[in-house]
């Protein structure tokens, strides 16, 4: 399994698109998704748990792949690969698999998708990770732009939920670990406790896009910060549509 | 990995008797019915209650029993020696990767004395074609590079045990048309989760065998004692029923070795969609089949780990080598004592990910 939005939101949990198992490297150190220089090589690395305690994955397919920054658009193979992983709480647990990636000619913020393709698993529906992140400086306001395009087969009419939710350090584990220890862990994970800052401007342009199959158009997001607010704020942009999430972006808005 | 089960013993083929397993029991009733029978015996000639040597009769039934049981147990299987080029692993297994063709549950024929609860599965060593047939001998060996499990070994050749057809595999059919002529047979590994069901057989004939041997004494006491004889009697009979009733109550499963096996399947009428399995297990030949299949098989038993794999793509020796050694590790890690004391610390107890309810273990400075 993977840090996977469509899951994570499917129990109602917020999630964000800085994805903490996906991590990029220039030259071994590591860069933001949100900085990438056009026709350079990364290595893509992904960080994969297992949450089974008896069955090992051996061999275990792991597809890469991009996006062009935004929601619902078409993913491009960059390649495979495959890692063994361990059980839970033994060796290779989590484990890693990279996979070099040149970024395209053309200017412009990326997504990355990393599928896991395991052979067997309890569950499926969390094995797609995906990092979508954008950082603008707030010139009064701060203006981001991406695209929004209905991957389903029927017409969509879509919604805008933004918070403010970035995933908190786990807690120290105490000397118990009940299941109400964890319940309560996930409860602060739960979606709409992260609301935006009061005193943010936020608008998201067209506010309700109706889209038909494979149509997409493109959403500008303007966000106003409070007077007086200096440092980074953390935007998460979700789209829904009547089948659930459709995807989302992270938005780091900078004021110096 | 959960704990395999395992209530078999192989022995080594220069312990194995080759004799008809319902003749090794007939003559394990005897062993135990004859001395056993010299007392009361004894004191119906001194004018004991001759009808009381009629409990001589359970008292063989439950002795034949218990020898048929044993049989089954420990003396059944033989154990195949790894060979130089496949050495077992450390923990005594032999590993083959291949296709899932056949199953057979346990209560699946419609032998009501059959009381086998083992989970059966009929497994194509990956690299062998469907309906490779054999036999496969040292001169003719199953191709691929796990097809030396299914190749007949020096331990089962010369006549022990009888016959020695060297078709050690299990013939299975991946799909069942009902026209059979298109059926396509292959010879398969036979692999088998261990059930308990003939183990609970052998403990209450036991404590059956017990209860009779005290009806028998018991039948000589004057006035009452037929009573207490004929009560007892019929208790041997209730404790060998229940165990009957318990063995259905703890088959084989292959969740007994991995609670997170997906489902499984085998091949639809095109020949494709059966699951790829990595069984691990000890090797061995069942001569038992000799009775019911009239072959011998040579066998996974027990099933110690299972899991859904990928397909073996390339079957050059290096590289399944090379894979063999991964699984192997995976599956060692998987069941050390480390592996198993971390599993139960705080910071393994996340179910959603890790960072939405997991916890960080204290720093220790």
């Amino acid at each position: 399994m993977i840090y996977d939005q469509y899951y994570l939101t499917s129990l109602g949990l917020a999630v964000t698109w800085d994805n903490p198992d996906i991590q990029l490297y220039l030259n071994g150190t590591p860069v933001s998704s949100d900085q990438l220089l056009v026709g350079t090589t990364y290595e893509v690395v992904a960080q994969i748990w297992n949450n089974s305690t008896d069955a090992p994955v051996v061999g275990m397919p792991v597809a890469f792949s991009f996006l062009e920054f935004g929601v619902g658009t078409i993913s491009v193979p960059i390649g495979s690969t495959q890692c063994d992983l361990g059980v839970k709480g033994g060796p290779n647990c989590p484990t890693y698999a990279s996979m070099l990636w040149t970024t395209p000619a053309t200017p412009g913020h990326y997504c990355i998708q990393v599928l896991l393709q395991p052979a067997d698993d309890t569950n499926p529906l969390n094995n797609l990770g995906q990092e979508n992140t954008n950082v603008g400086t707030a010139h009064s306001p701060a203006v981001f732009t991406f695209t929004l395009r209905n991957d389903t087969d029927k017409q969509q009419t879509y919604n805008w939920v933004v918070d403010a939710y970035v995933p908190a350090p786990p807690d120290p584990c105490g000397s118990t670990n009940s299941a109400a220890d964890r319940a309560a862990r996930v409860a602060r994970n739960r979606r709409g406790l992260q609301p935006v800052p009061p005193g943010w401007q936020l608008t998201v342009v067209p506010e309700t896009p109706t889209l038909d199959p494979d149509q997409s158009t493109v959403i500008t997001v303007t966000a106003q910060p409070p007077a007086g607010f200096n440092g980074n704020q953390v935007l998460n942009v979700n789209a829904f549509h009547a089948g659930g999430i459709a995807g989302g972006v992270t938005l780091t808005v900078q004021v110096t | 990995m959960a704990n395999y089960r395992q209530y078999t013993q192989c022995v080594d083929i220069s312990n194995f008797n080759p004799a008809n397993p319902y003749t090794q029991a007939a003559l394990t009733g005897l062993y135990v019915t004859l001395p056993a029978a010299v007392i009361p015996v004894l004191m119906t000639l001194a004018g004991g209650n001759p009808w009381c040597l009629a409990l001589l009769a359970e008292i063989y039934l439950f002795a034949a029993i218990i020898g048929y049981c044993y049989w089954w147990l420990f003396r059944r299987l033989i154990c195949i020696p790894p060979t130089a080029d496949h050495p077992n692993d450390s923990t005594g297994n032999q590993m083959v990767i291949g296709t899932l063709i056949d199953t057979l549950p346990p209560y699946s024929d419609s032998n009501p004395l059959d009381i086998d609860n083992d989970f059966s599965l009929g497994i194509l060593p990956s690299c062998i074609p469907l309906g490779s047939q054999g036999p496969f001998t040292e001169a003719n060996p199953a191709p691929g590079p796990f097809g030396y499990l299914i190749t007949e070994q020096p331990v089962t050749k010369n006549g022990v045990p009888p016959p020695p057809p060297a078709f050690t595999g299990q013939r299975a059919v991946d799909y069942k048309f009902k026209d059979s002529s298109q059926d396509i047979s292959s010879q398969v590994l036979h692999c088998e989760f261990e059930g308990r069901a003939i183990y609970d057989m052998f403990l209450a004939a036991q404590a059956a065998l017990f209860i009779a041997v005290a009806a028998l004494f018991a039948c000589q006491v004057p006035v009452y004692g037929w009573i207490v004889a004929l009560i007892l009697a019929l208790l041997g009979l209730l404790v060998i029923g229940g165990a009957v009733g318990l063995g259905h109550l703890d088959s084989g499963d292959p969740s007994d070795v991995n609670p997170n096996l997906g489902e499984l399947h085998t091949n639809g009428p095109n020949h494709t969609g059966a699951s790829v399995l990595m069984i691990m297990g000890h090797w061995v030949c069942d001569a038992g089949h000799r009775y019911d299949y009239g072959d011998l098989f040579y066998e996974l038993h027990p099933i110690t780990m299972c899991c859904i794999a990928s397909p073996v793509t390339d079957c050059d020796p290096t590289q399944v080598i090379f894979l063999k050694k991964r699984w192997q590790t995976a599956a060692n890690d998987a069941t050390s004592s480390a592996t198993l004391q971390s599993q139960k610390l705080p910071q393994n107890q996340w179910q959603i990910h890790p960072i939405i309810d997991g916890c960080q273990p204290a720093v220790i400075v």
